[in-house]
């Protein structure tokens, strides 16, 4: 009955002035089939609210990380004129301190910049991805968070799969390959006697291997590439 | 004037804001899209979106405006999905959730009744479909729904009404339990 369907939404919804909503409650009892509606509706109503169930708790901290990401670091107040006496001690010693980590890294150069001889092309890719990460704001994330979805990457017939965690305030490239085990480099350096684990450093980052078929690539502290492998269970 | 770049206004005023309504907003992602994956992206992809537009809330429900934008998200990738070729994707890392010991029959039967009433569900009409969804499943109010679809709030009610009653005749005889 076509007519009553307006009635019967706002009636269910408990939207009508109590007149009318007497006046539809009497009807019901009359009418089969605008009770069949009513109970229809109740039903409905109760199978719709079985589909509930609470969210991973983990998700809050996913994407509490991801606006983290998306959001800049704060820029440090451009200098005006005015302000512009005040700071030229600053400026001096700003570009004493530009000169001085020119000079080092100019010395460093010969070291860092040795050639990444014997790198796979697989660990080559690992290694450019992993120098887009970005460190998180906050610690906010205490358990091994995955800022996205894993990806399959095809090199030198060599497949891989990527995934960006986060983990207590910092973020690592984790990847898995899954056709052949990754090469180790030839100045890989292995802590212990064994071959496993090894870490070898590109540029600003830490590429450490606990197993052969796993790479994960990050700016390491002391442990922290090795605590994330640990929280993954990929040791 | 681009939020993030206002001096003195902190990501966490929009945090603080929108976080509180994940629960709700990933129970609208989650019947959006097809796997759970999908949803932890639509959902993510809603938060960013929002925090990207959040000089753009004019106040009233954070959750109607969360939910409105998810909405907007899913059908934007739907069709960019329908333009692409199917992405194979693996999750190495995924950890299926512990279930306790003897619960695995109820388990199962749960799943597939959700998933009997979730294709019901999805066989109704958009504008059922999405009224039940946020008001029934996700929990907002008439209201609030109202404001998220942009449609008056009687439309709404007409909806869910209409929407409820074809589910409960839909499932009739398929042997789904309900209260």
């Amino acid at each position: 009955m076509p007519d009553h369907e307006p009635p019967l939404a706002a009636f269910l919804a408990g939207d009508l002035d109590p007149a009318t909503a007497r006046a539809v409650d009497e009807h019901l009892l009359s009418c089969d089939q605008c009770w069949l509606a009513v109970r229809e509706d109740r039903a409905g109503l109760a199978i719709a609210n079985s589909l509930r169930e609470p969210a991973d708790p983990q998700l809050a901290d996913r994407i509490r990380l991801a606006v983290e990401l998306a959001s800049p670091a704060p820029a440090a107040p451009p200098p005006t004129s005015a302000r512009w006496p005040h700071s030229a001690t600053a400026a001096v010693t700003g570009v004493a301190a530009l000169l001085l980590t020119l000079v080092t890294v100019l010395a460093l150069i010969p070291r860092q910049a040795a050639p990444p001889t014997g790198d796979s092309a697989a660990m080559r890719q690992v290694v450019a991805l992993a120098r887009g990460l970005r460190p998180i704001a906050s610690a906010s994330a205490r358990a091994a968070v995955a800022l996205n979805r894993p990806r399959t990457l095809q090199t030198d017939a060599q497949s891989i799969t990527v995934q960006t965690y986060a983990f207590h305030g910092d973020t690592a490239l984790v990847a898995t390959a899954t056709t052949r085990p990754f090469t180790m480099p030839a100045d890989a350096h292995m802590p212990t006697a064994r071959a496993m684990p090894w870490t070898v450093t590109r540029g600003a980052n830490t590429v450490y291997c606990p197993r052969a078929d796993v790479l994960l690539a990050g700016p390491e502290t002391t442990g922290w590439l090795a605590a994330l492998a640990h929280a993954l269970h990929l040791t | 004037m681009h939020r993030r770049d206002r001096p003195g206004e902190p990501r966490t005023a929009f945090q603080d804001a929108a976080l509180p309504h994940l629960d709700a907003v990933m129970t609208v992602a989650r019947n959006l899209t097809r796997n759970r994956q999908d949803a932890e992206d639509l959902l993510q992809e809603t938060y960013l979106r929002a925090f990207e537009h959040f000089d753009q809330y004019r106040g009233g429900s954070m959750r109607a405006w969360l939910a409105a934008i998810c909405v907007n998200v899913a059908r934007s990738q739907g069709r960019r999905r329908a333009r692409r070729p199917v992405e194979v994707l693996t999750d190495p890392f995924a950890v299926a959730p512990e279930s306790p010991a003897g619960d695995v029959l109820a388990d199962v039967t749960a799943s597939l009744d959700r998933a009997v009433i979730r294709a019901a569900l999805d066989a109704l009409p958009e504008p059922q479909r999405l009224c039940i969804l946020l008001m029934h499943v996700a929990g907002y109010t008439a209201a609030e729904t109202a404001e998220a679809l942009g449609c008056p709030r009687g439309t709404v009610l007409a909806r869910v009404h209409r929407g409820r009653r074809r589910l409960a005749q839909v499932l009739a005889g398929s042997g789904v339990e309900h209260a």
